[in-house]
């Protein structure tokens, strides 16, 4: 594996169940010189195991529980350090490093605790959604938070010089919470949703003039973008530091370590892996630089957990993974190379032998298990007539988000085995984007429903089988419906499981903070206003069906204010809601329609009446207008251009030289002799569609206009915008004029 | 793995599959590629001519390019010649000495050329035959693993036929247009087809095939490990290079260029006595490839490799380990459930095709065991539906479904289903697997005896019993006829109905007269119902006498079509002459009254100029309509021709091509006609 400035080796050790976030541990260094690992899976096996000439060595392994490990921790207390802390379900449980159990606690939660930390005899754990701090085995604080918690780390503050160990949560509604005495001291909202963080351990405040009060805690998050940010906590108030954009890869930060030195200089190194295998190694000169990318690769597999330490090697620090699908992976600093340097070639030769007999027992070990492997086959396939209803389904994570960039729906998908086909239907019209750049090639078979019933049938056909699969597909704004997916692994497992996904009507709109809304608020806005006797909650739910990234349950407080933007269109839409009341405000009327439609049709549902009034601004036609009537002009006149260039290739061939075109002809041909030819013509395609919806959403915004004042249409009206918007001379004021006045 | 030789790039974009090499100066290699504006250049590395550097040479060929290849087709003449296939004719250009060999016309235009035998070195014609749809691609091979070699033809009918002198000896149906065949070793050979399809035949039974996203774009095979056995080298639309396994398809060695490979060679380029693979792409880069060296002393970076290797293997041994765990799991829930919440699920399926003489459909009908519902079902079936997979969800989740069979051509295959069967409301399924084999006269429905007929037949001798007949009818149809036959009568009948063009088909067998009547009005269902009875029989040798009144009719026309066609071509050259002629007259006109600053008269002259250029260019559009319409009736004729022979069998088969081909020459219709339906003149 290349890295930026790095290479290393990869190494697999080790085969556990699938395993969730967090469920690896280092061991510190005992009195041998090497780290041992923990690994907990979603069978229930724990295990400590070390690694000696790359062959493991048990120090034990627990029976399974036949329930997930949902954490691993080790004590943070002095003496405690080594005492390994899991939980599954809602018990915690303690067991020293010879495995032999000395702790378990069971709370009385519904849920179970999905995050965890140790500190002498105080314990916080947290869950989907609420957060607790245990005491000598009771339960002493407890905060329920509205959305769902993704990760809780622990880390001391100092509130006026006292210091004290809060919870930190990141949840999904992107925000960051501290918690002090069981409720919110202070937070945070962040961009995109925060998938993970971890404290930057050791800050050392010695580094030469850079202000580092007392008691501040530098805090690392990994988004589910794949971005990076850093945090510092004080006393009274968080004070963002650096954050680091995502650079085309697609993968979500799963998780993040950030306490340990892997350059050497003293200075905490950042490592994250990521959902699509990749691992990253940030390292940076000062505490407040933004931290450098000095290493870079890809394990293929979802990465679960990620830590440096002495595995493999006392020399020098592996990178030791542990991935979704169980792998435990080291990647190494190859100490045997820097031995071969000093010891000569012979050493080097007897490491090739070495290594190629060691080649030669794996591969009769393949054959092995090949053979087993077989004859297991054979025996399932045998008891397929009457196989079982598994009970514990091959463990699965579908994440579904959406891409800033181009507006389109991502999922991803991570299973345990491997899987060559994903059928997937809906009762909305998808248009799938295919990537060449990702290593495993997919092909999409599509079928007709016969009945109408749905508008997408289609069939994923992965080149090669793959425990990852990425989709990407568009949908339009204004319908809501359902994506299921199949998800169906090789044929001798003889089983398939299914997801479902919900597609919001307003499924392009992301929410914002207030503080990112400031800038909105200032335009024209739209005002559709509902009144009706209606609960909060109500109102709440109904909302939770237009717009995504809301928590199913409606704030305490007696009104609520929420901020969208349209990740396509830059339009803006202001919530405010309370009993009884909902107030809509946006610049896209074609949003508020939308809205309409939603909350009309649910509350009739509902036996509810309604009173809707609407408020109508007449500048927001222009700013409608002119954010989208750039993209338009980009868009025509590229359409327009990519149909002359093949003339214009073929005339320079015929003449040899390009003298006889104007410079604007020139100009086109070396564009597209940059960006090869064959994207030219893909894009060709695509440039239609996308200007086609373009017009489609002119179009729809026209009618909408109209319908909000009620006033009648012109017959042409299709037709009159399909012409004038395909001129190329059309100003963005003639639109306006087009569609305000009639 | 693979050594890469030597990399080096071309100025030029090179066609794709348009490139070959050749040893026109008789003492070194020339890369030979076609790139825009009907230009050929020819690149020799190693030339050394009196212009220095001038390694590049150009040719105009000025028409668009459909093929080129390069080989020995005078042996006198001891260097290599390079033959051009344009839409309308076939040059043979001898490169070193810059002159035409011979230069003829191919009014249906060349597809694909190869060099071997067809054309001699006179440019006369020594072979001719025809197949079902336009050549895409040729190859020669060792088929029957006789002396001498069989030449495959592959076509746009989906087809690969393959001929030993003039006779087809097999004919292979695919799923799609092939379009590249090429000689792995022995009777193998390896193919590409559009929809993204390569694999490998050993003589007529398919080794193995490997399905993509993306197009093959060329194929080849070459021996890059070195362990005596050639691989197979395929290029991608996408810029993908891979070679595979000849045994399995498994992939030993990719790579990724910037844009599609044009072509993958195998030549000794360089002169050094080794042979390489070289890999051109579209933008002109050219890589070349040496064989593997199993003799590359140990070094630091061999070192790394195996370390790699190494941790391939530990890779692979832990997601083995691993796979053997889930069944071992899954195993042990099979056999000793005992838990109380775990229910045994009877997951039995029956499936099966249901014919509906009510509009002449099929479906497809899935029962399982009452105590589950079928969710859903995944059809693979390659080539007779619409989709390669086809996905079929029944939210009702019943203990019966059922899904319409459209099938859209007649094609022997399996299909395989994946039956998801579940408790309802629940997420986890069985994926239980069926599979339907497909005859390729499945989709036919039989139908209730009535008087109608089809008035289009053909009627052959068959010297055999109505037994037999019937167990070839339910073998062909998949009815099942034979218990319930009254074998008493002499003559019996049998009506079908095409569920795909819903078009009847009656079969009549009189066993008296010894007499098969095959009453349809497709002449192409007619030949192939002819050849699988045959094969069925053990006959081979079958004359026969048909009539479709329709067909012929349409065939009638399109004889007349051609022959206006040609006559039109005619008198359009002749225009063109009378033109030319005219234009050069006026611009020299002008020119000399510019010289005698006779402004009037420059303008009259280029007014008229200007006139009869458009009338050129008009003209042109005619004749290339006229062109395009000439070449669609020829198309049609050959595909006549075809049908027509594949109503015999064996000698009277072949016999009916070449005579065809003499009456067409002869421009002798009436033969023509009488050859078609009497199969003698």
């Amino acid at each position: 594996m290349e890295g930026s400035n790095i290479t290393l080796y990869r190494n697999d050790v080790l085969q556990s169940a699938p395993a969730y976030k967090g469920s690896m541990k280092l061991l510190p260094l005992g009195k041998r010189t090497r780290q041992k690992v923990v690994l907990g899976d979603t069978d229930g096996v724990i295990q400590v195991f070390s690694v000696k000439k790359k062959e493991t060595v048990g120090v034990f392994k627990s029976l399974p529980l036949h329930r997930a490990i949902t954490r691993v921790e080790l004590g943070r207390g002095s003496g405690q350090q080594d005492k390994i802390f899991y939980c599954y379900d809602q018990t915690v449980v303690g067991v020293n490093k010879k495995g032999k159990q000395f702790f378990q606690y069971s709370s009385n939660l519904t849920e179970a605790i999905k995050a965890l930390t140790v500190k002498d005899l105080t314990f916080f754990t947290a869950g989907d959604y609420v957060c607790n701090k245990i005491e000598n085995n009771n339960d002493v604080q407890q905060y329920v938070s509205r959305d769902k918690i993704n990760e809780m780390i622990t880390a001391r503050i100092s509130f006026s010089g006292v210091a004290e160990i809060c919870p930190i949560l990141v949840c999904q509604d992107r925000s960051l919470k501290v918690l002090k005495d069981g409720s919110v001291y202070y937070e945070a909202s962040m961009g995109t949703v925060p998938t993970t963080i971890a404290e930057v351990e050791s800050v050392i405040s010695a580094q030469g003039g850079v202000d580092l009060g007392i008691g501040r805690r530098e805090i690392i998050y990994g988004t589910e973008r794949g971005s990076l940010g850093q945090l510092f906590l004080d006393s009274d108030a968080i004070r963002r530091g650096w954050t680091m954009s995502v650079d085309n890869s697609i993968g979500g930060v799963n998780c993040v370590a950030a306490k340990y030195d892997f350059t050497g200089d003293g200075i905490p190194d950042i490592i994250l892996g990521k959902d699509d295998g990749a691992v990253e190694i940030f390292s940076s000169q000062d505490a407040q630089a933004q931290p450098q990318k000095i290493y870079s690769g890809n394990v293929a597999d979802s990465v679960s957990s990620v830590h440096l330490g002495y595995v493999t090697s006392e020399d020098a620090q592996d990178v030791a993974i542990h991935t979704f699908s169980g792998n435990f992976v080291c990647l190494s600093q190859k100490p045997s190379k820097v031995r071969a340097a000093q010891a000569g070639a012979d050493e080097e030769l007897l490491n090739i032998e070495e290594d190629a007999k060691r080649a030669e027992r794996t591969k009769k070990e393949i054959d092995q298990l090949r053979n087993k492997l077989e004859g297991l086959k054979e025996k399932v396939h045998r008891n397929q007539p009457s196989a079982v209803q598994s009970s514990n389904a091959i463990k699965m994570n579908v994440r579904h988000l959406l891409n800033h960039d181009d507006a389109s729906h991502v999922v991803r998908v991570e299973i345990a085995v491997p899987v060559r086909q994903i059928a997937l239907k809906s009762d909305l019209p998808l248009d799938f984007i295919l990537d060449n750049e990702s290593d495993v090639q997919r092909r999409i078979s599509n079928t007709k429903s016969p009945s109408e019933r749905y508008s997408t049938l289609s069939v994923h056909i992965l080149d090669k089988a793959s425990k990852r699969a990425d989709f990407s597909f568009k949908a339009m704004e204004g319908m809501s419906g359902q994506v299921q997916l199949f998800i169906l692994p090789e044929e001798s497992f003889h089983y398939a499981q299914s997801h479902t996904i919900t597609v919001k009507p307003l499924c392009l709109h992301q929410a914002i903070s207030r503080g990112e809304a400031e800038g909105y608020l200032v335009r024209p806005l739209n005002k559709l206003s509902i009144t009706g006797h209606f609960s909060m909650q109500e109102m709440h739910n109904w909302i939770c069906f237009c717009l995504m990234d809301i928590p199913t349950r409606a704030p305490h407080t007696q009104q609520e204010t929420l901020h969208f933007v349209s990740t396509f269109l830059d339009t803006f839409l202001l919530v405010t809601y309370q009993d009884g009341e909902g107030h809509f405000s946006s610049d896209s009327i074609s949003t508020l329609e939308i809205v309409r439609d939603v909350i009309t049709h649910r509350a009739t549902l509902q036996k509810q009446r309604l009173s809707i009034s609407f408020h109508g601004n007449e500048d927001s036609v222009p700013q409608f207008c002119r954010l989208i009537f750039p993209r338009l002009r980009g868009l025509t006149s590229a359409y327009h251009q990519s149909g002359l260039v093949d003339a214009l290739k073929e005339i320079s061939a015929q003449e040899g030289s390009l003298e006889c075109f104007t410079d604007r002809q020139k100009g086109m041909l070396a564009a597209v002799r940059e960006n090869q030819d064959r994207a030219n013509e893909e894009t060709l395609a695509n440039q239609k569609k996308n200007l086609d919806h373009l017009i489609e959403l002119v179009k729809t915004f026209y009618v909408d206009w109209h319908k909000f004042f009620g006033r009648g249409l012109k017959k042409t009206y299709a037709q009159d915008i399909e012409e004038l918007l395909s001129r190329l001379d059309t100003t963005v004021e003639e639109l306006i004029m087009y569609i305000t006045i009639d | 793995m693979f050594k890469s030789a030597f990399k080096l790039f071309l100025s030029d974009p090179v066609h794709e599959g348009q490139a070959t090499i050749g040893c026109f100066n008789g003492s070194s290699l020339s890369l030979t590629c076609v790139t825009n504006a009907g230009k050929v250049f020819v690149h020799t590395p190693q030339a050394t001519n009196l212009d220095g550097d001038n390694q590049v040479k150009y040719l105009n060929v000025n028409k668009q390019i459909n093929c080129i290849a390069s080989g020995t087709i005078d042996p006198m003449l001891r260097r290599d010649v390079l033959l051009i296939g344009t839409p309308n004719n076939l040059l043979a250009y001898d490169v070193e000495e810059n002159r035409d060999l011979f230069f003829r016309d191919v009014p249906d235009g060349v597809t694909s050329c190869l060099v071997g035998k067809g054309f001699d070195a006179k440019g006369s014609e020594a072979y001719w035959t025809v197949t079902g749809d336009e050549v895409t691609t040729m190859a020669f091979a060792n088929f029957t693993n006789s002396p001498g070699k069989e030449l495959l033809v592959g076509s746009k009918d989906n087809e690969i036929r393959i001929f030993q002198n003039e006779q087809a000896i097999e004919e292979i149906l695919e799923i799609d247009e092939v379009t590249r065949l090429c000689p792995i070793y022995s009777s193998k050979f390896g193919y590409a087809l559009s929809n993204g399809t390569i694999g490998i035949y050993s003589g007529s039974r398919r080794q193995w095939r490997v399905k993509s996203r993306h197009q093959p774009t060329c194929i080849n095979s070459f021996d890059l490990t070195g362990d005596g056995v050639p691989e197979l080298l395929s290029g991608w639309s996408n810029g993908k290079f891979e070679v595979r396994s000849e045994k399995t398809g498994e992939t030993l060695f990719k790579e990724s260029f910037g844009a599609p490979i044009s072509s993958v060679l195998c030549a000794d380029f360089r002169g050094n006595g080794r042979e390489e693979v070289i890999c051109i792409t579209e933008d002109g880069e050219v890589k070349g490839y040496l064989q593997a060296d199993s003799s590359i002393g140990k070094t630091i970076e061999d070192s790394k490799r195996s370390a790699e290797s190494l941790s391939q293997l530990q890779h692979l041994r832990t997601e083995l380990q691993q796979e053997i765990k889930l069944y071992q799991t899954a195993n042990f829930q099979a056999e000793y459930s005992t838990s109380p919440n775990q229910v045994k699920v009877d997951t039995t399926i029956a499936v099966y095709i249901e014919k509906l003489q009510a509009d002449y459909s099929m479906r497809v009908v899935i029962k399982s065991a009452k105590t589950t519902g079928i969710k859903a079902v995944v059809v693979e079936a390659d080539g007779v539906l619409d989709s390669e997979v086809t996905f079929h969800p029944f939210p009702e989740e019943k203990d019966t479904a059922y899904f319409p069979l459209n099938l859209k051509a007649r094609f022997a295959c399996v299909i395989s289903l994946k039956v998801l069967v579940g408790f309802p409301l629940s997420n986890f399924y069985h994926a239980v697997k069926a599979e339907i084999p497909l005859g390729r006269f499945t989709s036919f429905v039989p139908k209730l005896p009535d008087s109608s007929k089809p008035t289009s037949y053909v009627k052959f001798k068959v010297k055999d019993t109505i037994q037999r007949f019937v167990s070839w009818l339910d073998q062909a149809f998949q009815t099942k006829l034979y218990n319930t036959t009254n074998y008493n009568k002499d003559t019996f009948e049998m009506s079908f109905v095409s569920s795909i063009n819903k078009m009847p088909l009656v079969l009549t067998f009189n066993a008296n007269e010894s007499i098969v009547v095959i009453s349809t009005d497709d002449m192409s269902l007619a030949g192939e119902l002819v050849q699988d009875l045959a094969q069925f029989l053990g006959i081979l040798e079958l004359q026969s006498v048909n009539d479709f009144p329709r067909e012929m009719e349409e065939f009638e026309a399109v004889l007349r079509d051609v022959e206006s066609y040609n006559a039109a071509r005619l008198t359009i050259s002749a225009d063109v002459a009378d033109r030319t002629s005219a234009i050069k007259e006026l611009v020299i006109k002008g020119e000399e009254a510019r010289i005698l600053q006779n402004m009037g008269s420059v303008r009259e002259s280029y007014r008229q100029l200007f006139r009869l250029n458009k009338e050129m260019v008009a003209e042109h559009e005619k004749k290339a309509l006229n062109h395009k319409a000439l070449v669609e009736s020829l198309k049609k004729v050959n595909s006549m021709i075809q049908k027509a022979s594949n109503l015999r069998v064996g000698k009277a088969k072949s016999a009916l091509i070449t005579s065809c081909r003499a009456a067409i020459k002869a421009n002798n219709m009436r033969t023509l006609f009488k050859l078609i339906k009497q199969g003698t003149s």
